[in-house]
């Protein structure tokens, strides 16, 4: 027989919180707000070389001329996508469809963006119309 | 059912047109290498021919220039002309850390502004020999007329006038081009104020003209009117950046505000969504 009585082990572990299971509108509701978020760092990279305030890949030479139009497109682009994606969670929450009206804003302010460079308005116009017929065809294969 | 495959048939074709025809673009955006599509040579004082862009003071202030490339090497153009010297003048200058021994620059003028390959008749090339030796430098002025388009053959009467220095890392290059004079033969193009003419640049390290291997680079055309643009034609420079970018500043605050709307009208979603629950 032990000399020390035994002394039950404290509970130390402490009891886990349960995880907060977020429901379907929370979830859209988060994915819109990142989205938006996202679509807001692609701005700043648009307005910083579309604007021309970096130019560090301008008129170099021609390889360089490629990058950087490919940074104003990619940038257009990727700001376009991911805030559309944020109205349109926003405007499912809120039981009404991605209209037209928006979209159409969407769009210009997009375009509006590229005005300094007609290469890049050309590749940005392009780039937005594959992607709004992708996202057309998607819907439409649900 | 069908009609949706039918639709997305077509519009498969329908991107798959867009991109093709995107794509034609492309080889001209290649060698779309000149930021003015017309550069307009203004009535300057006669230029000395010596390479050096100061031989006189403001010798070329007046002129207009442009920059572009050759093929991928960047040049900076300046073009202006004198009416009583019957002459065009263009300077070229070319930035390299290192440039060839026998580094050479040709002008090709074609008799219109047309830019179909096979009017570009008349060849200027200035030649360098032992440009990476100060004492042994010289240059050589050509004057070629083209037969079809790749054989140069040297004029009987040689026309206008070219030169080369090097200057640290630039290799500065000035021509003069004569308008009319001593045309009899017809190996030269014909030059009038007023018009304007499609002009391309040939660069290489190899005096031998006709060897394909010899050109090195070719650009694409630009196009020199000679004298003043009209003032109705085209907006000043100046003021045409000036609308630009007042434009850009309107259109980026307008995208910014739109953008935050887009934030207040997410948020209050996201606001109104919490009061319900």
């Amino acid at each position: 027989m032990s000399k020390y009585k035994k002394i039950p082990e404290k509970e130390t572990v402490e009891k886990k919180k349960p995880k907060k299971i977020l429901s379907t509108d929370e979830l859209i509701i988060k994915s819109g707000i990142t989205s938006f978020y996202l679509a807001g760092i692609f701005f700043v990279i648009s307005i910083l070389f579309n604007s021309g305030i970096v130019t560090i890949f301008m008129n170099q030479n021609l390889y360089l001329d490629i990058v950087d139009i490919l940074i104003k497109t990619i940038s257009i682009i990727l700001f376009f996508l991911f805030l559309s994606v944020a109205v349109g969670n926003v405007e499912e929450i809120n039981g009404k469809i991605f209209d037209w009206k928006k979209l159409t804003i969407l769009i210009i302010i997009s375009l509006i963006q590229s005005i300094r460079n007609g290469w890049v308005f050309l590749f940005s116009s392009l780039g937005i119309i594959i992607l709004i017929l992708y996202l057309w065809l998607l819907q439409e294969s649900r | 059912m069908k009609k949706i495959n039918n639709v997305k048939k077509f519009l498969a074709f329908f991107i798959l047109v867009s991109i093709i025809y995107s794509l034609n673009f492309f080889p001209k955006f290649v060698g779309a290498s000149f930021n003015d599509d017309i550069l307009t040579s203004v009535e300057t004082m006669p230029i000395i021919i010596d390479g050096n862009f100061s031989s006189i003071e403001d010798e070329w202030t007046n002129a207009n220039s442009t920059e572009g490339f050759i093929d991928d090497l960047p040049i900076e153009i300046w073009v202006c002309y004198n009416k009583s010297n019957s002459s065009l003048y263009i300077a070229i200058s070319i930035e390299l850390e290192i440039h060839p021994s026998n580094e050479f620059l040709g002008i090709i003028l074609c008799n219109s502004s047309n830019e179909n390959d096979t009017e570009f008749l008349d060849a200027k090339i200035v030649q360098n020999y032992n440009l990476d030796n100060s004492s042994l430098h010289n240059t050589t002025y050509f004057d070629f007329h083209l037969v079809n388009r790749t054989n140069y053959i040297q004029d009987i009467n040689i026309n206008g006038n070219g030169s080369c220095i090097l200057d640290e890392k630039k290799t500065k290059y000035e021509f003069e081009i004569k308008f009319n004079e001593n045309n009899t033969d017809k190996q030269d193009v014909l030059l009038n104020i007023s018009q304007t003419y499609a002009i391309k640049f040939i660069y290489g390290d190899n005096p031998n003209y006709n060897s394909s291997s010899s050109i090195l680079k070719e650009s694409t055309s630009l196009k020199i009117k000679i004298g003043w643009i009209e003032e109705s034609e085209e907006l000043p420079p100046e003021i045409l950046e000036l609308v630009i970018n007042v434009l850009t500043i309107i259109f980026f605050i307008s995208a910014g505000i739109l953008y935050s709307y887009f934030g207040f009208y997410i948020f209050k979603t996201k606001n109104k969504h919490k009061r319900k629950r």
